[in-house]
């Protein structure tokens, strides 16, 4: 027996237990070899150490403190019975119906913008990382081979196959201690959901096993002069130069991949901006067989309607839930089936944070899970109804983004609560929201009732605007705009009004508007003459419209 | 429905809590982190365990866990004041020390005590490599449970097990009462 051997019993036995044989083998070796005995006794002293006993009270502690859980669980799924049943009759079978109509509509998450792999692919060297915990990155001293000879029974059961993702250290731009704060809460989420989920290993390298490993990786084309994010926004790549890049880029990836032994490389990217303290940029990026992809968002401590999500709390807790669902992302990304269930389980959770299941509902809408597809997935009645629910939500701006993908569904049920919505609903941004959704339903006798009193009673003049246009027919609505426009004895900003409100909606009638001379030698008047930026911008976007409209005509 | 799910559950975790006590008890070093370890490994296996996952998997699936929860308030402890999991800001976090209070150490006979003040001298991950193998988990189910390679889960293996006998050298340098006057707040 020697040293390896040793290392090998140590590393893959229970000490205590060896045969006759391997003890002899062992004590003669220890006799001669003072680091091994040195290492041997030290496992003695763990094997021998005494545990202390758990307290007998622990196991009732543990199952009283998820009773409630349990509980709380079950008086909100009972609650939710009598909501769901009412309006599963009402959506029925129109929903398979309108659900293609519907669903071709969907805009891409604004906060989420794809961006090109080879561009956020940073080499791992060139920025800060955090602390890492792990602590070696010494190659073994026995060889492969032999180790896997002892360590591999084929008689143990095994998990289900897994997916090995190498995750990259991540490296941060501008890092001041505010913003390091918000992305160790993003990170350390961001790979807690990670590790959660059952088909991945997820692998965290370091950067000094990145190091480490420079020595049999192709160098990055991303190092050198320009390897700094800054620089290299500064002085772009040629064009022509792309082709080469992204080859070698590849190249790099594989052979990381190859070296860790895993299926995808992940990178995280956090990025913060100097005198802007309140804007973070996240960016996940992965490559593997199935193809990269890079992932952005744009979040912050105090801007949580950027991140494509309304969560409530703490920047913290914002932070987490950032991290939480750029990991879903990702995990989507990867396995589109997993993905596309595991959005419909954080939806269908009432457990699940409200800002999540809002998340998880608008993921699953854009079809992210089944991307590669570029299919969107169907709108089935229980996740509306789901909608429906989340609709009730007592934070206001949960409230807007539902009713604005509510609008985008409008089924049967989702119309009601739309139109109820419009009546009830005390935020004014959403209550727009709300009556710009039912805009091009208005031919519905609910929905037409709820506008005539909105046209008339609401409190905001912006709904009343867009419930009186929204009554008119198509001839009408144009007649208004214009009429408004040429009204001289009103503001600038007035006569605007009718456009710059209703282009907040994606409408169907003002995609095909086209506006008389008039009109339009009434709006270049108003972008030269108004004072206000918010009236001018929105002159001169009309005109930019209107001439595209021209170059576009035959 | 929800008394069954519960009923199931107990049965299924009641044989896995001593040893997730004892490594938690390993990894955290004094009982009050070690059940809340526990707890909160119990918790997320409430929420999230895959159903129909057998008694094997079942096993490393809980060490998983609760080894991420060890290694994510580790990361709490060092990067700063992080808000704890349930979202509530806990302006006692930081308060507490992750040392053995003077009832764990009452637990431990003298021997006991030195190897405990190496024991926590070492890296968290260190701690947790060695506190596994010591539960009996094989290089495969460790490799699984901490998501390392092999190649580099042996290597720090080694790593781990040279640092304890570094500081269990130190530890039986020094006289006891001492250490333990300067480590007990």
């Amino acid at each position: 027996m020697n040293c390896h051997d040793i290392s090998l019993l140590l590393d893959t036995r229970d000490i205590r237990r060896l045969t006759t044989t391997e003890r002899q083998s062992v004590e003669t070796h220890l006799q001669d070899c003072a680091e091994c005995a040195h290492d041997w006794r030290t496992q003695q002293r763990v094997l021998g150490g005494q545990v202390p006993a758990m307290a007998s009270d622990l196991p009732a502690r543990i199952w009283s403190s998820l009773e409630p859980s349990a509980s709380t669980k079950l008086t909100r799924l009972r609650a939710r019975g009598t909501l769901l049943l009412g309006s599963l009759l009402l959506i029925g079978a129109a929903a398979a119906m309108f659900g293609w109509l519907l669903l071709r509509d969907v805009e891409p998450e604004p906060a989420s913008i794809a961006m090109p792999a080879a561009i956020q692919i940073d080499d791992g060297k060139a920025a800060a990382t955090a602390p890492e915990v792990s602590v070696s990155n010494v190659e073994p001293s026995l060889p492969e081979s032999t180790s896997n000879q002892v360590l591999q029974d084929p008689a143990t059961p095994r998990n289900p196959p897994r997916h090995k993702v190498i995750v990259l250290p991540p490296t941060y731009e501008n890092p001041d201690a505010a913003a390091m704060e918000y992305f160790n809460a993003s990170y350390g989420a961001f790979l807690g959901e990670l590790r959660s989920k059952a088909d991945l290993q997820i692998v965290e390298v370091t950067a000094q096993e990145l190091e480490a490993a420079e020595a049999d990786l192709p160098p990055s084309p991303l190092a050198g002069p320009n390897s700094q994010p800054s620089a290299l926004a500064a002085n772009p790549f040629r064009e022509e130069d792309m082709p080469l890049l992204l080859a070698q880029l590849e190249k790099r990836e594989n052979a990381i991949r190859h070296h860790f032994n895993g299926e995808y490389t992940l990178r995280i990217k956090f990025v913060a901006y100097p005198g802007r303290p309140n804007t973070r940029e996240i960016v996940a990026s992965y490559f593997g067989p199935s193809g990269s992809a890079s992932m952005s968002s744009i979040t912050g401590p105090q801007l949580p309607g950027n991140s494509g999500s309304s969560s409530s709390g703490s920047p913290t807790s914002r932070a987490r839930d950032i991290g939480i669902s750029k990991a879903r992302e990702v995990y989507a990304r990867l396995l589109p089936d997993s993905g596309s269930s595991q959005y419909l389980s954080v939806l269908k959770n009432p457990l699940e944070s409200e800002s999540m299941r809002l998340n998880a509902l608008n993921a699953y809408l854009q079809g992210k899970a089944t991307s590669a597809e570029k299919t969107s997935p169907e709108l089935t009645d229980d996740i509306a109804e789901v909608a429906v629910e989340l609709s009730q939500s007592s934070n206001p701006q949960s409230r807007r983004q539902i009713w604005t993908l509510l609008g985008r569904t409008a089924t049967p049920a989702a119309l009601r609560a739309l139109a109820h919505g419009l009546r009830t609903e005390p935020d004014t941004q959403a209550r727009r929201n709300i009556a710009l959704s039912l805009f091009d339903h208005a031919s519905d006798p609910d929905v037409r009732a709820e506008f005539e009193l909105a046209a008339t009673a609401d409190t905001s003049a912006e709904v009343r605007l867009i419930a009186k246009v929204a009554l008119l027919p198509d001839s009408g609505r144009l007649s208004y705009i214009t009429a408004t426009l040429k009204d001289r004895s009103l503001t600038h900003q007035a006569r605007m009004e009718p456009l710059t409100v209703l282009r907040r909606g994606n409408l169907k009638f003002l995609s095909n508007l086209v506006l008389d001379e008039q009109s339009l030698s009434e709006i270049r008047q108003i972008a030269e003459e108004s004072s206000n930026a918010f009236v001018k911008g929105a002159a001169n976007s009309e005109l930019a419209r209107a001439a595209g409209s021209i170059r576009q005509a035959p | 429905m929800a008394e069954n799910r519960m009923e199931k559950f107990k049965a299924q975790m009641e044989p896995e809590l001593r040893g997730l006590y004892r490594a938690a008890r390993r990894l955290a070093g004094n009982r009050l982190d070690a059940e809340d370890l526990v707890q909160e490994t119990c918790l997320q296996a409430w929420q999230k365990l895959p159903a129909g996952i057998d008694a094997g998997h079942l096993r490393n699936w809980l060490h998983r866990v609760l080894y991420n929860r060890f290694i994510d308030g580790v990361r709490r402890r060092k990067h700063g004041p992080v808000a704890p999991l349930d979202g509530a800001d806990d302006p006692t976090a930081e308060m507490i020390s992750p040392d053995p209070g003077p009832d764990d150490l009452a637990e431990l006979d003298e021997d006991e005590r030195t190897l405990h003040h190496a024991w926590m001298q070492l890296e968290p991950a260190q701690r947790a490599l060695l506190a596994l193998r010591a539960e009996g988990f094989d290089l495969v189910e460790i490799e699984e449970i901490m998501a390392i390679s092999r190649v580099v889960l042996r290597a720090r293996l080694h790593r781990a097990r040279r640092s304890l006998a570094l500081q269990l050298k130190e530890a039986a340098d020094l006289v006891l009462a001492p250490a333990r006057a300067g480590r007990i707040r």
